[in-house]
């Protein structure tokens, strides 16, 4: 449909729906309503799915929001709560020391248990979020609404969010969960529109094809841009543009002037990419190719499959959705309208598969079995399987696409490395190994912890000196927001101490304080817990209950083989703590005592005297602050280390500690600052020439697992 | 209570924001989210301070439009659930493009975007204003819309 068209008819649409206005309602029962409007500040309450909704939702506990009607909005530019859309209901708690474990259910974005082959994978995309078919079986790989996902050859997930935000592709990993903005570095990304046509091996790369239509003052003047993306090297082409554009000649193949790309393109392994045309005269058969490939020496035309070289005036009945199977052996399309088929070209003579309803579809892809996969619109748009002998299936979802033909010897480039995330009023950042902001959460926090799926647990700060920091957060990597843990009991709280992968599963170290309404001393105690975030299930394992009237954690490390190191102080007493979680290596092998660390069990009222013990979160390293050094353990090696830091300024509160390569490392210390009479931390690198700040900036900082 | 003020204000906008509310949620529920929105903004705090009350208004009814839907979208998705064993494909679709299903088709911003184009005639940078979000929001917001449309018209 040509642009102006397009204009004209949405713009009918629009005139269509606003037509149907009813009266303004009057403004009496406007004031009669304010005055009975009350301020409802009460929490919205959660209830969990039951076992059937658990396994509709592919055992993702679906959790539905009640008292809708609750909800009012203050004022207009309030950020909407984040959906809470899959929260534990289970609480994480446990009531006594050594009881056992909790399971409760997993969060938002937790991938599969096991790695999928992307290459005889068939993806769904809807609101319901991704699904894979594999097998016979179905598995959830995302549950936030989608627009589209594809399988990339290298067996991840390349997919664009349905959000308000313009919805940014994300890359998933389906074995992590961990999902990474994609072309954020191309300019354009912010303010056009991309839209994603398919992912292939094409001569040992692995291509991503997309189409960018850039917001224009004017509507009618958008046109869409075809790139080419390695997705190993970042490298970006443009393949085609309309004749007349700015860059046009920069384009490897040219598209006519007025010409709108009407649907989904594909591409197969031999590097032909195949698609449907409208160039304002009418529909065609649309191919290019990849620069340099096989295909690029063997034109495909419209010709050869029989068809005219356009179809003038004609929108519902003409060929049209042409698309070609991975391995390039089947080109298909529909034709028809009441009467549609669906066409398969390949070596024989076509054949002809009547749909059996109306042709609402908007994208068609081939599936590895040969099977087709159409989308079928208006709305409810729905996608469904159409066998070659015609059978047709539903899929959940709203767009289904099939894997890639090449399965890639050569994964994704791996996304920056998130080493530090740092918290403080102005929000939360990720920062790469060189201090570059990987990503930003404007939401104040007291602290943060990067989990090994790239998801960032923190807490907000005190609202009131003495007063509890907020509840447990988890920013997943998708962006969303969302409760960690329960809301606790009334007089109590949580604190977060540490997040690592231990054995490989993301686990948050925290403890759980009690207050008791009366002040009986003997009531403060605080429990301190393991909440292991395994895509199978969560599971809490309390570790440990201590009392804390004038006494408690003062902060403790987790390390992947389940140590915990740290502190307990106890009025003027520090002592050092060590622990395994149950079931972990640790418990197998032990943690070091403070024999071994060469230090005395405890100190008492003094304040340079060894404290603030951790665990690297490898786990190869404990370190502690002593008379303003820091002491570093090798635990292989049974070595210590001292380095002399620069003066701190302040007060310590926390120390971490990671090693960087060439046998060196760092530290941060997060640390109550005199001068500024706030929170700041501080970053050192440890070599043989000492300790040498690096530039942090920021209120607190902990070490990416 | 409102004030004779906020009456005034009400009556000078309440045609245009009931033809917005049905644009961004279809008739049936316009006047509720208009009432709602309405409400919402004589109660707020800020309310004395607002320069632009049209803005403001505006802004309003998209963010109640937005929780309208969020709260229609969990009943339906909980009805999906419930009726996903019910479901057959047999079923058809709507042949015919109907003009509130196609523009429910879009977020509340989309559908936000889309009427002030196509019905104020607004340019991007009125709209952004109007809207209180960025200019580039408001352009990319109108291209994926257009896009989403192009589709459901074609079919």
């Amino acid at each position: 449909m040509p642009e102006q068209d397009l204009d004209d008819r949405i713009r009918q649409l629009v005139a269509r729906a606003v037509a149907d206005a009813p009266p303004a309602p009057d403004l009496d029962p406007v004031v009669v309503r304010l005055d009975r409007r009350r301020p409802d500040h009460r929490r919205a309450r959660w209830v969990g799915g039951g076992a059937a909704l658990l396994a509709a939702a592919a055992a993702i506990t679906t959790v539905v929001l009640i008292n809708d009607t609750d909800e009012r909005i203050s004022t207009p530019a309030t950020v909407p709560a984040p959906t809470m859309s899959a929260t534990p209901d289970t609480p994480a708690t446990v009531d006594a020391p050594g009881a056992a474990s909790t399971t409760t259910e997993p969060g938002t974005t937790l991938p599969p248990a096991t790695r999928w082959e992307a290459t005889e994978a068939v993806l769904t995309a809807g609101a319901d979020g991704v699904t894979a078919y594999l097998d016979g079986r179905t598995t959830t790989l995302w549950t936030e609404p989608v627009r589209i996902a594809l399988a990339t050859p290298g067996g991840r997930v390349i997919l664009t969010p349905d959000d308000e935000g313009g919805g940014a592709p994300l890359v998933l990993d389906p074995s992590t969960g961990a999902a990474t903005p994609l072309l954020a570095d191309h300019p354009e990304y912010w303010t056009g529109l991309v839209l994603l046509h398919d992912v292939e091996l094409v001569d040992g790369r692995e291509l991503l094809l997309y189409g960018l239509i850039e917001g224009t003052d004017q509507p009618a003047a958008d046109t869409e841009r075809i790139y080419l993306v390695d997705l190993a090297t970042g490298d970006r082409q443009l393949l085609a543009a309309p004749e007349g554009a700015p860059d046009a000649s920069t384009a490897t193949q040219l598209l006519p002037g007025a010409a709108s790309v009407r649907s989904r393109l594909s591409m197969s392994v031999a590097g032909d990419i195949v698609g449907t045309l409208n160039d304002g005269n009418g529909v065609s058969f649309l191919w290019l190719a990849v620069p340099g490939s096989p295909a690029a020496q063997r034109p495909r035309t419209a010709a050869e499959l029989g068809l005219q070289p356009t179809y003038p005036g004609c929108d519902t009945e003409c060929p049209r959705l042409f698309t070609i199977s991975p391995d390039g052996g089947t080109i298909a399309w529909v034709e028809g309208a009441d009467d549609a088929e669906l066409v398969v070209h390949e070596d024989s003579a076509p054949q002809r598969i009547p749909l059996g309803f109306p042709p609402q579809e908007t994208s068609l892809d081939i599936a590895p079995d040969g099977a087709f996969l159409l989308a079928r619109a208006p709305a409810p748009v729905q996608a469904v399987r159409v066998a070659r002998d015609g059978t047709v299936s539903a899929l959940r979802g709203v767009v289904a696409t099939a894997g890639p033909g090449g399965q890639a010897t050569n994964p994704v480039a791996p996304p920056p490395t998130a080493a530090v995330v740092t918290a403080g009023p102005d929000g939360i950042a990720v920062l790469d190994e060189d201090g570059n902001e990987l990503r930003r959460l404007d939401e104040p926090a007291a602290e943060a912890y990067l989990t090994p799926g790239g998801a960032v647990i923190f807490q907000a700060p005190r609202t009131e000196p003495g007063g509890d920091v907020g509840p447990p957060m988890i920013w997943q990597p998708d962006g969303a927001v969302e409760r960690l843990l329960p809301d606790p009991a009334p007089g109590q709280s949580y604190r977060i101490y540490d997040v690592a992968g231990v054995d490989g599963v993301p686990t948050v170290l925290y403890g759980l304080r009690s207050r008791p309404t009366d002040g009986n001393p003997a009531g403060f105690r605080e429990q301190l817990v393991a909440l292991a975030m395994d895509p199978a299930g969560w599971t809490t394992t309390e570790l440990a209950e201590i009392p804390t009237w004038e006494a408690g954690y003062t902060g403790l490390g987790l390390g992947a083989d389940g140590t915990v190191i740290g502190t307990y102080s106890e009025s003027v007493t520090t002592s050092y703590v060590a622990m395994a979680l149950p079931g972990s290596p640790a418990e197998q092998t032990g943690v070091p005592d403070h024999t071994t660390l060469g230090i005395e069990p405890d100190y008492g009222d003094c304040t340079t005297c060894p404290n603030h013990f951790t665990v690297s979160a490898d786990a190869g390293t404990i370190a502690w602050l002593a008379e303003g050094d820091v002491v570093v353990f090798d635990v292989a090696s049974a070595t210590t280390e001292r380095f002399a830091l620069p003066d701190l300024g302040g007060i310590p509160v926390r120390l971490d500690i990671r090693p960087v390569g060439d046998g060196s490392s760092e530290v941060l210390v997060d640390r109550w600052s005199d001068e500024a009479e706030e929170l700041d931390a501080v970053r050192f690198r440890l070599s043989p020439d000492g300790a040498v700040e690096l530039p942090l900036g920021a209120a607190f900082a902990s070490f990416a697992p | 209570m409102a004030t004779a003020d906020d009456v005034e204000t009400y009556r000078q906008h309440s045609a245009e924001l009931i033809r917005y509310a049905t644009a961004l949620v279809g008739p049936a529920d316009a006047a509720d989210v208009v009432t709602d929105a309405v409400l919402a903004a004589f109660a707020s705090p800020s309310w004395a301070d607002v320069t632009n009350r049209r803005a403001y208004l505006y802004r309003a009814v998209l963010h109640e439009s937005a929780s309208f839907h969020r709260r229609a979208g969990r009943r339906q998705r909980r009805e999906r659930v419930a009726a996903a064993r019910d479901r057959s494909i047999a079923d058809p679709p709507a042949d015919t493009v109907d003009a509130h299903r196609a523009l429910a088709a879009l977020s509340a911003q989309q559908r936000a975007v889309v009427y002030l184009t196509y019905w104020e005639d607004l340019t991007p940078d009125r709209i952004a204003a109007l809207l209180g979000v960025t200019e580039g929001t408001v352009r990319k917001q109108l291209a994926r819309a257009r896009d989403h449309l192009r589709r459901i018209l074609d079919a």
